[in-house]
């Protein structure tokens, strides 16, 4: 039953893992603003006008519905 | 009513009869149009896509940012530079939607010496990284600006420290969370007691596994309640945070004692608990409007630099601290004056809204002193300085030590003074069942007591506040009233008096009313009047010429301005003069204290058109519900010239004070505070900074929450005025929520309390009373708060 120790040792290291992840996107400023890069992830990249109205009214519903939070 | 009802293309403001068809598009001003060729030519329409008629018109910058070409300007604005990178923070007012980020983070299509940008769209911020070599910060700027997207720089930005955001709170709330997970997860087979051989073989190894997790929870995460506390007892004050400390305290060391002699297994979960509840609590309350300043002084209205003219005659940027006595100044079109002075040139006319609540420009010719604060309105002038910038008559309002106070401190919100209370109680408590097992069991006493002083942690009433206050405070931003932390709302619903300002405060300054006087004018005339108005750029001139019907635009014969007086147009032999009483030959004297506009034709006098304020929407409806509970005054610097109108307006017999400087207004709320009165403060402008700052609440009603407002507790959008008595009905009874969460609280206590003194409390009796109290709370709070919000309008 000793292997007790180990299970512990790996338990309690994959739970640092995960806090010292944390600690790090806290520190990168990640929670900083928790609003634009919810909207900043929509936009396509380089869209020319002409190349792309399909996707266009797609992104339009869903920025309509981020005007919601909106401060 | 609108003429025309085409939408711009790039702005969405009513294009007049002047509307720019360009590209089969509709554009309200040159300045949209000019936007829409550069996005179009950069493959940037995209923008318009997102959201139609997104834009802001740009507005005229010649040489307003000039001062930019100061490398000891420069050096204090951007933020980082290694000699070929540099990186500036800028805060962009205009920011409003999906469109704003995606333009301004493709920047880079604009100029290639921009290499990335990126919007913090709560701060209204942009981080722009761009190439010393390629483009200067004036480049940038001018660049934003050209789009419609102007960065307010001012001199606030040029003192102030760069700043490190704070995140220890969520820091500690990581730690809390991490331990009492884990924590949790270890003490679960003692819970049941299972007499299992190899869980028994461990006990002690899980044991001391959940003491070291305990311990940065204790001296890390709870850190902030020892230091309260100690404060607290320092100053005398049996604040909240006493018995918090205290129920801290006795947990770590109860549950270390019975771990180090094999007593039990501590109370670890619930000690962790407590503290992750509470910081949860604290996380909560925290809701900061990031985006607006709550402390603003003249610092952030002042410019950086203005214009100063050398010897030679030849314009240079001066920093405005390095302005001196005798310096001569050129302030341009809407440029504010930043130090008092002596008018050196003729003609000028002086908003002094900011500093005084007068409602109108005033008229200034040479010789005349000119204040600081006041914006000059209409084309360049020159002054003198007569004084420094800090020893201006506006600036120094705030060497007045109503600025160094921080009203919060000196307020014991309710839950310390329950605190109190609730702390004399639950020692008496403790003591007396401790002497009482004296006599029974003399080994269980020390205990009880401890048990006592662990089950009545007011963790629950900690959470109260936080939670009742920090969801008002929520649901008032999203009815547009700002709040600057939750303690306003305690201190609003406390309030018996409330003192409003008038101009700007409870009439508005988009619009005036403007009603005629005098003779009637026949058709031909007012198509000559609007004509000569036309080329008229004085902001009354204007407000009247969007206020006379549409004519035929005609070429007049003649057209004279006198700046300062009025305008003179001549057609078809028929001439008119519109300005001021003895510019158009009236002889007799006006009794109006108000402003007014006189017309003559051909030498003989017509009338007038008089401006009165507006009031805004619901004024006299929230006086009056107001009135039922509140003692109320208005405070004005403005004349007396509305009074007759306030009177009708208002409910009869409020007092009404004309002519009040700055000053004054301080004054008069620090004498009602001195007879035990709790004010309300409703201002508008830097005049009201004073007031706001001594008052009990100082709340700044602002058109345009993104422009300015003077430092305040709250900030009020101009729409939402009328519902103002409902905003204080509501902080009322987010009260009285949180005297019920008291209550709801205190039954558990009761019942903890009785595991506790009959010496029955278990590890997992604490494990599930705490969180249990708690959540019950913090659920009763929101949903209580939500139904007020409902309510609200």
């Amino acid at each position: 039953m000793s292997v007790i120790y180990l299970l512990l040792a790996i338990s309690i290291v994959v739970a640092l893992v995960f806090f010292a992840a944390f600690i790090i996107s806290v520190r990168s400023g990640q929670y900083d603003d928790s609003y634009t890069p919810s909207v900043r992830m929509l936009f396509e990249d380089d869209v020319i006008k002409t190349q792309a109205p399909k996707s266009d009214t797609k992104i339009k519903k869903s920025i309509q519905l981020n005007k919601k939070q909106k401060l | 009513m609108f003429q025309n009802m085409t939408k711009c293309y790039h702005c969405s403001d009513n294009c007049s009869a002047t509307a720019i068809v360009f590209d089969e598009k509709n554009f309200c001003c040159n300045g949209c149009k000019t936007v829409y060729e550069i996005f179009q030519t950069n493959d940037l329409t995209y923008f318009y896509d997102l959201q139609s008629g997104a834009g802001t018109s740009p507005r005229e910058i010649e040489g307003k940012y000039d001062f930019l070409n100061s490398d000891k300007i420069t050096q204090r604005l951007i933020e980082f530079d290694d000699g070929t990178i540099q990186i500036v923070n800028l805060f962009i007012p205009g920011i409003h939607c999906s469109s704003c980020i995606w333009i301004l983070e493709n920047l880079k299509k604009l100029h290639p010496g921009i290499t990335n940008s990126q919007v913090d769209f709560p701060k209204k911020m942009i981080r722009v990284t761009f190439k010393r070599e390629e483009v200067s910060l004036k480049d940038l700027v001018v660049l934003m600006a050209r789009i419609g997207y102007e960065p307010y720089i001012s001199l606030d930005d040029y003192e102030k420290e760069k700043s490190k955001t704070d995140r220890s709170i969520l820091y500690k709330l990581g730690v809390a969370g991490f331990a009492f997970g884990n924590i949790m997860f270890l003490s679960f087979p003692e819970y049941f007691e299972v007499g299992e051989f190899w869980l028994d073989q461990y006990k002690g190894l899980f044991r001391w596994l959940m003491f070291a997790f305990s311990l940065p929870v204790v001296f890390y995460a709870g850190s902030d309640y020892f230091i309260s506390a100690y404060k607290g007892l320092r100053s005398r004050l049996l604040n909240i945070d006493v018995p918090i400390a205290l129920g801290i305290i006795v947990l770590f060391l109860r549950s270390s004692f019975e771990i180090t002699f094999n007593l039990g297994s501590g109370f670890f979960d619930s000690l962790t608990g407590l503290i992750f509840f509470l910081l949860v609590g604290r996380f909560f309350q925290q809701k900061t409007y990031s985006f607006l300043s709550f402390e603003r002084d003249y610092k952030s209205y002042f410019p950086i630099a203005v214009t100063r003219l050398n010897k030679n005659k030849k314009e240079e940027t001066v920093q405005v601290y390095d302005i001196k006595r005798r310096d001569r100044l050129l302030i341009r079109n809407k440029e504010l004056i930043p130090v008092d002075g002596i008018l050196i040139s003729n003609g000028a006319q002086i908003d002094y809204s900011f500093v005084t609540g007068e409602s109108e420009p005033v008229q200034k010719n040479s010789g005349d002193k000119v204040f600081a604060g006041g914006r000059q309105c209409y084309g360049a002038i020159e002054i003198e300085t007569l004084k420094s910038v800090s020893q201006s008559y506006l600036t120094q309002l705030w060497s007045n030590s109503v600025f160094e106070k921080d009203k919060t401190t000196a307020f014991q919100t309710l839950t310390d003074s329950i605190g109190k209370r609730f702390t004399i109680a639950v020692l008496t408590i403790a003591i007396i069942a401790a002497s009482i097992w004296m006599f029974h069991d003399s080994s269980k006493a020390l205990n009880v007591f401890t048990a006592v002083l662990i089950i009545a942690c007011p963790c629950a009433i900690a959470l109260a506040a936080p939670f009742t206050l920090g969801n008002m405070l929520r649901i008032f931003g999203r009815n547009k009233f700002y709040l600057k932390n939750s303690a306003v709302i305690e201190q609003l619903a406390l309030i018996d008096t409330a003192i409003f300002d008038k101009t700007g405060t409870i009439t508005t300054t988009q619009s005036n009313t403007i009603t005629y006087e005098g003779m009637e004018l026949t058709a031909e005339e007012e198509s000559l009047l609007k004509n000569t108005l036309r080329a008229s750029n004085h902001p009354l001139s204007r407000s009247l010429y969007e206020l006379l019907k549409e004519h035929n635009i005609e070429t007049l014969d003649e057209y004279r301005e006198y700046t300062g007086k009025g305008v003179h147009g001549v057609k078809d032999k028929s001439d008119i003069k519109v300005g001021s009483a003895d510019f158009v030959g009236r002889q007799q004297l006006s009794d109006y204290k108000s402003t007014a506009v006189h017309v003559s034709t051909n030498d003989l006098y017509k009338g007038c058109f008089v401006f009165h304020n507006t009031y805004r929407e619901g004024v006299s409806e929230v006086f009056k519900n107001m009135a039922d509970y509140l003692d109320l005054a208005v405070i004005s610097g403005d004349n007396e010239g509305e009074k007759g109108r306030l009177e009708k307006l208002l409910p009869k017999l409020t007092p009404l004070f004309f002519n009040q400087k700055p000053t004054d207004k301080l004054e008069f709320i620090k004498e009602l505070q001195a007879n035990d009165k709790k004010v309300l403060m409703v201002g508008d402008g830097l005049n009201d900074a004073g007031a706001l700052a001594q008052s009990n609440v100082g709340l700044a009603i602002s058109e345009n929450i993104n422009v300015f407002s003077p430092a305040c507790d709250g900030i009020l959008d101009a729409t939402k005025f009328r519902f103002l008595n409902n905003y204080i009905l509501a902080s009322k009874k987010a009260m009285n929520i949180i005297k019920l969460c008291f209550v709801l609280s205190l039954m558990y206590n009761v019942v903890g309390l009785y595991f506790a003194i009959t010496g029955q409390l278990e590890p997992v009796i604490a494990a599930i009373l705490m969180p249990l109290s708690s959540i019950s709370i913090v659920a009763f709070a929101t949903l209580a708060t939500n139904m007020i919000g409902k309510k609200l309008n």
